[in-house]
């Protein structure tokens, strides 16, 4: 099911469509169409003038520098260090240190054409955090990249990532199955007593039947189908539902990291690039990419095309990504994809008195618009029939309205996973969503207060 | 378009803070956004909202509610015309009024209870018991708690439970249904009959379900279409069941309450018919006669004033069909809805904390595991 051919640097595809990116869907009976997702081929973009490379990656910072401004550094290099693990930070190419800020490395004189710095060879654990692979893995619970020396209890593939506008999982396998395949059974090495659960969607039944077919002989895999419906792909909700508890060891990883893995044990290969889309209602030509870390997000957008309107960036989907500053930043491990959306606030005459069913025209008003005013909640309900998590968000907003932690936490707050549906739906455009995070930050502080006190 | 926002901008200087018209604000403000969206944008996650806001849900209902107004106006002639402009313009007024004193958004609210309540009225309503109707369920049923979404009580329904309570002899103002095809669309009355006089077709306490208390069986067909005397806008049951389409295809109203509303109420009406068919008439004649359609698809179905969870909605709806039709067979009552409805929405938040509690300790177990 998956054909790929490789002709100069651009991989041309077929591939028969598993999800389906042109609809949003998501529980409750939604379904709705949206314009511009990414589509066709997987382009491998001409070497950028420079590189941002990020210090920052989840809760680590590299900050213990190992090069210095001019300095000449080959592609593999290590550049920075931080002291968990100790954990390297690679030249995704060769070329020369620029600059250096408290927050990037930035390269320049990039040349693409050297040979690569090899991983040292060591076990499977080892090789995660040597090849750079770990930008790929996070822990489920706390979302944090895994201790070096911790053995994981399980691990989730994520290979259903139904967010809309990130890349298709698909794109991501195009590599190859066998290789796949291969990084899988790598990871399920690291212990036998580690799951590997490969999480996939109904739809992709001949993907999860081959993967299967392929890993046989493997016992510690294990696949997890969920129904195509944005929200329930996401892995602390399938990791709950399996049974597994905050404070144990699971990891998430994503088939970029799997990938990567094999690369790494089999040929040797530090995680230099990653594959990306640039799409959304604001760019004219959607696309996939094959990019090295730190490649400019400006050069990605110009390369798509984007719209001439103010435009709203954001790292991930429309429903859970973050804005992202588009100038002198640099591409990270953890973009699945930029969705480009028009940062439109024009006021529109009578805009609630328009025909038509709003789900299958709703790609006229995929904008960064509020969609109307802030009102009191009216109880319609609609935020209980979309959470994924079956909280019931217009209680807990109740709650936190009038700062009743406790009840709010038995009601069930921690389990918000932020997936933004219920703040989408509002009819009273309650930023519910933003309540859920600061009211579980809140909790945090106050279990880190009352701990405190007892020791 | 553009000389609309160019009226707006020039008006706006006048509302501005220590001016004469500071305290007309929420009016400007109401104005100029029932005009122009808000013009807003998201400020953090999800960066896209959806299209469906407070203002259109509501406009939803009323386009939900056009069918039962046509209906009234075929069968009751054009006097509901003014009952209807009367009952917007004091709701409205009301509406304003609190909101300027609260210097708060004036709500959408009001404008399906400016509709709501009149189709609950008796077509010959002298149009003073329309506006303190109105005044009353607006102010006492929604403002004193805090505006719409905080109200307690269904606006339309407590403004209908106090007239009729207050004023019962202004309250049985029916007409029978006009008889030719134009039904009532052409007939006269004079004006000065809106303040009182009573209609020369009125028929005092001819409802099929307080007929049928006297042995006498109205048509089935008529009682669907609507060829009966009643409340403006409860005879015709198909007008009601096209407004009930509008609502569920439009996801505006939860199927759940309207579901458990006709279901608990036919199948109780049903089985007391089986058992004394003498005494009770059957539970077709009950779901099609008085206000028991109208309620379970505009009143039960108001999300405010029902319990927030689904499985409370059941819970909510049968509570009131049940009610509904001991009320009528039972009790003194000859029509049992508006009793019910407002019990319900009394019970509704203790349904919801029951309902609530049994989730959390749900939830809890779920932690400890
Ligand atoms: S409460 Fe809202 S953000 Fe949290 S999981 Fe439910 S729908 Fe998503
Ligand atoms: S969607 Fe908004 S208005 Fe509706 S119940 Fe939820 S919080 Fe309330």
């Amino acid at each position: 099911m998956l054909i790929y051919t490789q002709d100069s640097g651009n991989y041309s595809l077929k591939l028969e469509k598993t999800v389906d990116k042109t609809f949003m869907k998501y529980k409750g009976g939604y379904n709705i169409r949206l314009s511009n997702p990414p589509t066709g081929n997987v382009l491998a973009l001409p070497t950028p003038e420079q590189l941002f490379l990020t210090r920052h990656i989840a809760d680590i910072y590299f900050d213990e520098l190992m090069v210095s401004p001019d300095e000449k550094v080959d592609q593999g290099q290590a550049l920075a260090r931080c002291n968990k693990g100790p954990l390297n930070m690679h030249a995704p190419m060769a070329g020369t240190v620029k600059y250096i800020t408290d927050n990037q490395i930035i390269l320049g004189q990039l040349n693409s054409n050297t040979a690569p710095t090899k991983v040292t060879p060591g076990s499977t654990q080892d090789t995660i955090f040597s090849s750079g692979c770990f930008i790929h893995i996070n822990e489920v619970y706390s979302g944090k990249i895994p201790a070096k020396d911790s053995i994981p209890q399980a691990i989730f593939v994520r290979i259903a990532n139904l967010d809309n506008y990130v890349m298709a999982s698909e794109i991501e396998l195009m590599g190859s199955l066998q290789e796949f395949c291969s990084g899988l059974k790598l990871l399920a090495d690291i212990s036998k007593d580690t799951i590997l659960h490969v999480v996939v969607t109904k739809k992709q039944a001949v993907l999860a039947k081959k993967i299967k077919n392929d890993t046989a002989d493997i016992s510690n895999i294990e696949l997890v189908t969920i129904p195509p419906r944005y929200g329930l792909d996401n892995t602390r909700l399938i990791a709950d539902r399996w049974g597994y508890r905050a404070d144990q060891h699971i990891w998430s990883i994503s088939p970029q990291g799997i990938f990567a893995l094999a690369r790494a044990v089999n040929q040797g290969e530090k995680t230099t690039y990653t594959y990306m889309s640039v799409s959304g209602p604001a760019v004219n030509r959607p696309q996939y990419y094959k990019v090295p870390l730190g490649y400019p997000i400006a050069d990605l957008l110009k390369a798509s095309e984007v719209k001439d309107c103010p435009v709203r960036v954001i790292n991930g989907g429309v429903m859970s990504g973050i804005e992202l500053a588009a100038d002198q930043t640099g591409v990270t491990g953890d973009i699945a994809g930029l969705t480009v959306l028009e940062n439109n606030s024009a006021r529109k005459l009578l805009k609630f008195a328009r025909f038509g069913l709003d789900d299958r025209r709703f790609e006229d008003f995929f904008t960064t618009d509020m969609q109307g005013e802030v009102r009191a909640c009216v109880s319609c309900g609609y935020c209980q029939s979309v959470c994924p998590a079956g909280l019931l968000p217009d209680y807990l907003h109740k709650l936190l309205y009038c700062n009743d932690l406790d009840r709010a936490q038995s009601a069930g707050l921690n389990k918000c996973v932020h997936c933004g549906l219920c703040s989408f739906i509002c009819v009273s455009k309650i930023e519910l969503t933003e309540q859920f995070i600061k009211g579980q930050a809140q909790l945090k502080a106050e279990q880190h207060k009352s701990s405190e006190g007892q020791a | 378009m553009k000389f609309i926002h160019d009226i707006f901008d020039s008006l706006r200087p006048a509302f501005a803070d220590n001016r004469k018209l500071s305290k007309l604000k929420p009016l400007f403000d109401a104005t100029e956004n029932f005009f122009f969206s808000a013009g807003l944008t998201t400020s953090t996650g999800p960066h896209v909202r959806h299209s469906m806001d407070i203002k259109r849900f509501m406009s939803m209902v009323i386009v939900a509610l056009i069918p039962c107004v046509l209906a009234g106006f075929y069968l009751f002639g054009w006097r509901i015309i003014p009952i209807i402009i009367t009952s917007y313009l004091v709701g409205g007024l009301v509406e304003v009024l609190v909101a300027c004193l609260r210097k708060e958004e004036i709500n959408e609210g009001f404008l399906v209870t400016g509709l709501l309540f009149p189709l609950t009225l008796p077509p010959d309503t002298p149009l003073w018991i329309v506006a303190i109707g109105v005044a009353f369920g607006v102010f006492f049923g929604k403002e004193i708690f805090g505006g719409t979404g905080r109200n307690l009580f269904n606006p339309a329904i407590t403004g209908r439970c106090f007239v009729a309570l207050a004023y019962p002899t202004h309250m049985s103002g029916w007409i029978e249904p006009g008889s030719s095809v134009f039904g009532r669309i052409f007939d006269f009355w004079p004006f000065s009959m809106l303040w009182g006089a009573t209609a020369p077709e009125a028929v005092t306490s001819a409802t099929p379900l307080l007929a049928v208390k006297t042995g006498q069986q109205p048509e089935w067909l008529d009682l669907f279409i609507g060829n009966s005397t009643g409340c403006i806008g409860e005879t015709s049951t198909l007008a009601i069941i096209i407004g009930a389409v509008i609502l569920l295809a439009f996801k505006i109203a939860n199927w759940r309450a309207m579901l458990a509303t006709l279901v608990s109420f036919f199948a109780l009406a049903a089985i007391m018919h089986y058992f004394q068919p003498q005494r009770f008439a059957s539970a077709w004649f009950h779901l099609l006669a008085g206000g028991i359609m109208f309620g379970a698809v505009f009143m039960v179905t108001d999300p405010v004033t029902g319990p927030a969870t689904n499985i409370g909605k059941y819970i909510y709806g049968t509570l009131i069909g049940v009610i509904t039709i001991l009320i009528r067979n039972l009790g003194g009552y000859a029509e049992g809805m508006m009793f019910a409805i407002l019990l319900g929405n009394t019970a509704a938040p203790l349904i919801d904390y029951m309902v609530i509690k049994v989730y959390n300790r749900q939830f809890i177990q779920e932690g400890r595991t």
